[in-house]
């Protein structure tokens, strides 16, 4: 199991190397930053060269990346381009704690909410609960996100006045005494949750529900009934447990939504977090930044892909990695 | 001994077609994929046909008292910052984005089923190359490179979006079609066919391809639902169809600083979209039922 | 033999699933009788409702299936319209049932032990240590080497041989008045099955109890049932002792199945006996008259318009067909 978990790890290696060089290439698209400054006439033009010179904007891109990259893996991560130099660690760390905050709650309300109902339903097949909630799967599942957003902006926000339509706080609430600060700040959350879990809520319970379907049908089922065990333990002993296998590695494949994810949900509500932070970073080719974004997310999926792998182990006995 | 190539493949189209006609026996019967069929051929055929009906045109400015209209006769679905009729450029905007949800995904399909048929069939290095390719385009992070690469190929065509989409879009289909491949390649009439000498390429397309279309024709289903919203997120974050020609995400663009006073701007494109994904799911999901190969045992 | 007691006797069984394309009648009035200690052959292609008989016996036929009419009664007890819960309570104990597939019949995720011992702790009063000692005892009843060990794996651990016997400690664990067999060696190679077989003969001797052994195989009733009910399109078409059906098969399905056994041959030509062609019909589609007139070499016109009734031949041997096959007795030798 050890050795199985190093070998993937160093597996991990080229495909972090093929993946940053392929977003590298693709960043280098947007070309040189400065180059708007020479329309400036109060720069001079030695300090656009000196700048493009300090950033490898004079050197090919895949010159830029080697520099990038062996300071990178050197543990040096930089600044930002913009952002009046502030180190990337920090701007990242900063968006990170938003993001985490909608997206966590969010996975938590999907998956908490969801699974249940998708067994549910699974169990009570072609019942009035089962058509209801397959609908709202498919209302979840096909709503676009951003437009969601609109509504419950409209309704809650605009008409009713009860939740605010966007941002992070109330201005003047960072000295608040604790429970307040938090009170506001769940206020803000409401509404980004609830649009950010919609799509997960609707897919985690068609995938659970199909998952207790294809369950309950097997021959082990058969047998634990003709063992004259009841219905209880037949279904919450004996199915759910296969059920869940399929679901629990899936959360580990969810892993690297919580990143980017969140993009379209940020900019709806205007908060300062990893989807945004990223989007700009690349428009305005600020490298240091995008990079350090980009390929965040992609470790999470990897990283995903492999604890994914690891809980299938955990829950199955039949895999077992050597 | 000479064997009758026509033959096998007689028997193997003999097999497939009653297969399918037992797949379309099996979808007739699923009420919601039915009328979801029902549904897409409408708003398809009123996007294709309304304006030709329609007195406006997509672009036409209206006078500054057609600005900001609410619905009313003259125009059933209201006007907008710029006095143009809601419902003319929901019909334009319909095209584009039906157009742009069906291209987008036929491109990706064309390259999935490429890559994936051949990883698939060959197996070996060929298919080691091609599926660690399929992984690193797996573990890019899809929206953000997306938005980048929409800013800056140059133009403004809705091809260009159909480009960006297909670009990201494929890896899920290769992944389906390897996976098909690598367990159909195995099977006594492709043995059959090897033995008697079709060729490879003969074997991938008219043996094995047909074999593997019912999980495409899902996925295909399910993405061009998918794609649309791809489309309507691209644009609502300024990197999609680029105005004036309207597409059903672009109309929401500015809809969210005219939500309050104009509400109807919100509504109208946001329905048409949610409606017509809506009814591609609930399709997807009815082919994914009759197509369920345990139904067949 | 001497006829004891009756234990099970299945009267005019009716099992129909409703399905969307139509009516299924799976079984459609079939009727058997099994004695205390004898062991029943139950033979017959696939579909022919071997298997829907068998569930509908310990109540497990779910939507779209049900059970529309005739009667099951078991020790004096008709089983057709007992509750759910009472149901339960005989499944497992007095009845307990193996399958076909021992692949996939065990539950993946819980060790073979676990499987076994939450039988025991269900139906009877005893303690975890007195139900694991009386598992590990029972692994080693059904052969299988260092039981103590075993307990403990999980069914993929085993090979489908173990796993088989791992059903069948399974089924044995509450001492069952009647264990049903359906298939159960017909997914094993040879050697495997003839050792399954060997084992459930010699358990059936120690412990007295009936069995229903339901297989598509002529040739494994010849080894272990005493009786042969032979199920065509969910009806009985023969039935009879061992011996009479396997010398003086009436039913030309019979006659069909047993030319199926490779080492028997027509005595006077010396060739192996004609196989039966075609297939077993579609279930929405049933033949009129005779389901079996299609297939048969011998269908007359009357056998297209009526179905013929089950009538006794000779003493306890029964079958339905207008045209019953006249053998000479000693032209199918095995
Ligand atoms: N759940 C079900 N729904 C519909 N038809 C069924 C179902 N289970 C069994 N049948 C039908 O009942 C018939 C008898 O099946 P079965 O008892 O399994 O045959 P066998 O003799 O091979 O055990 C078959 O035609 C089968 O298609
Ligand atoms: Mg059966």
């Amino acid at each position: 199991m050890r050795n199985y978990v190093i070998r993937r790890i160093l597996q991990m290696i080229p495909l972090f190397l093929g993946v940053a060089i392929v977003t590298f290439a693709v960043l280098s698209l947007v070309g040189d930053p400065f180059a708007q400054m020479a329309i400036n006439p109060r720069i001079r033009p030695e300090d656009i060269q000196r700048l493009k010179h300090a950033w490898g904007f004079d050197l090919p891109w895949y010159l830029r990346f080697f520099k990038w990259f062996w300071s990178m893996i050197t543990g040096n991560w930089g600044v930002s381009i913009f952002a009046g130099g502030k180190p990337v660690v920090e701007i990242v760390a900063r968006a990170i704690s938003y993001t985490l905050r909608f997206s966590i709650a969010s996975l938590i309300f999907a998956f908490v909410i969801a699974v249940p109902i998708g067994i549910y339903s699974a169990l009570h097949q072609y019942t009035l609960f089962d058509y209801v909630f397959t609908f709202f799967a498919f209302f979840g599942m096909s709503m676009p996100t951003f437009w969601f957003g609109f509504i419950l902006m409209m309704i809650f926000g605009l008409r009713l006045n009860w939740l605010p339509i966007g941002g992070v706080m109330t201005p003047g609430m960072e000295s608040a005494p604790f429970f307040a600060r938090m009170l506001d700040q769940v206020k803000y959350m409401v509404l980004p949750v609830i649009v950010l879990s919609l799509f997960g809520m609707g897919s985690w319970m068609r995938y659970a529900r199909s998952s207790m379907l294809e369950v309950i049908r097997q021959d082990y089922v058969r047998t634990a009934r003709a063992k004259g065990l009841p219905e209880r333990t037949v279904i919450f002993k004996h199915a759910l447990r296969n059920a869940l296998i399929p679901i629990v590695t899936l959360l580990g494949l969810t892993l690297p939504g919580i990143i980017s994810g969140a993009t379209i949900t940020e900019t709806v509500f205007s908060i300062p977090g990893m989807g945004r932070l990223t989007v700009d970073a690349m428009l305005s080719n600020d490298y240091p930044v995008a990079m350090v974004c980009l390929l965040l997310e992609s470790t999470l999926l990897i990283v995903g892909n492999l604890i994914a792998d690891l809980l299938y182990a955990v829950v199955d006995p039949r895999i077992r990695y050597s | 001994m000479a064997i009758d190539i026509t033959t096998s493949e007689e028997t193997l189209t003999g097999r497939i077609e009653t297969y399918w006609s037992i797949v379309g026996k099996r979808l007739r019967k699923h009420k919601l994929a039915m009328l979801s069929l029902v549904v897409l051929i409408l708003v398809i055929a009123i996007c294709i046909v309304g304006p030709f009906i329609s007195p406006y045109k997509f672009s036409e400015l209206g006078s500054i008292e057609e600005v900001l209209q609410p619905p009313s006769l003259r125009h059933w679905l209201g006007t907008d910052e710029l006095g143009r009729d809601v419902l003319t450029r929901l019909f334009y905007g319909g095209r584009v984005s039906l157009l742009v949800g069906f291209s987008s995904v036929f491109s990706a399909l064309i390259v999935g089923i490429i890559i994936g048929a051949y990883a698939g069939y060959y197996g070996g290095v060929l298919d080691t190359i091609l599926m660690r390719f399929t992984d690193i385009m797996f573990s890019i992070p899809v929206l953000p490179l997306l938005i980048v690469l929409a800013s800056v190929i140059p133009g403004a065509g809705v091809w260009k979006i159909v480009l960006v989409i297909a670009i990201f879009g494929w890896m899920t289909d290769a992944r389906i079609v390897r996976g098909m491949f690598l367990s159909l390649r195995e099977n006594e009439y492709v043995e059959a066919a090897k033995a008697v000498g079709v060729s490879n390429s003969r074997i991938i397309w008219r043996h094995i391809l047909p074999n593997s279309l019912a999980p495409i024709i899902v996925s295909a289903t399910l993405g061009v639902g998918g794609n649309i919203i791809y489309e309507a997120a691209l644009s609502y974050l300024g990197f999609g169809v680029m105005p004036p020609t309207p597409s059903w995400g672009n109309m929401l663009q500015n809809a969210q600083y005219a939500m309050a006073i104009a509400p109807w701007l919100v509504w109208s494109p946001g329905l048409a979209m949610f409606i017509t994904v809506l009814a591609f799911n609930y399709l997807g999901d009815g082919l994914r039922d009759a197509m369920d190969p345990r139904l067949y045992r | 033999m001497e006829k004891s007691e009756v234990l099970l006797e299945v009267k005019d069984l009716k099992t129909y699933f409703y399905t969307d394309d139509g009516v299924v009648k799976a079984v459609d009035g079939m009727s058997y009788t099994i004695h205390k200690g004898e062991v029943l052959g139950l033979v017959g292609e696939s579909g022919c409702g071997k298997s829907v008989s068998a569930m509908s016996i310990l109540g497990l036929i779910d939507v779209p299936g049900k059970i529309v009419g005739g009667e099951i009664i078991f020790k004096g007890e008709n089983l057709v319209g007992k509750t759910p819960e009472q149901l339960r309570k005989i499944r497992g104990a007095e009845i307990s049932m193996i399958f076909q597939e021992p692949m996939s019949a065990l539950n993946p995720v819980f060790t073979i032990g676990d499987q076994i011992m939450e039988a025991i702790l269900i139906h009877q009063d005893v303690s975890e240590e007195e139900a694991k000692n009386k598992t590990i005892e029972l692994l080693g009843l059904v052969g299988i080497p260092e039981p103590e060990r075993r307990f403990n794996q999980y069914p993929h651990e085993l090979s489908g041989g173990m796993r088989q016997r791992v059903m069948i400690a399974m089924a044995m664990s509450c001492n069952p008045d009647l264990l049903i067999s359906d298939e159960a060696t017909t997914a094993l190679d040879v050697t495997i099955q003839a050792q399954i077989l060997e084992l459930m003969k010699d358990l059936q001797k120690r412990t007295g109890m009936a069995v229903l052994f339901i297989t598509h195989d002529l040739a494994l009733v010849a080894e272990m049932a005493n009786s042969v009910y032979v199920a065509y399109t969910g009806k009985i078409v023969e039935s009879g002792d061992v011996v009479s059906i396997f010398r003086r098969p009436r039913h030309p399905y019979t006659y069909g199945l047993l030319s199926s056994i490779p080492n028997l041959v027509s005595e006077k030509t010396k060739t192996p006996l004609p196989a039966i062609e075609g297939m077993v019909p579609n279930p929405y589609h049933m033949p009129l008259g005779c389901h079996f007139n299609p297939r048969c070499p011998f269908a007359t016109e009357r056998c297209r318009k009526e179905m013929p009734e089950l009538a006794e031949i000779e003493n306890n041997h029964f079958v339905r067909c207008f045209h019953p096959v006249l053998v000479n007795e000693s032209e199918v030798v095995s």
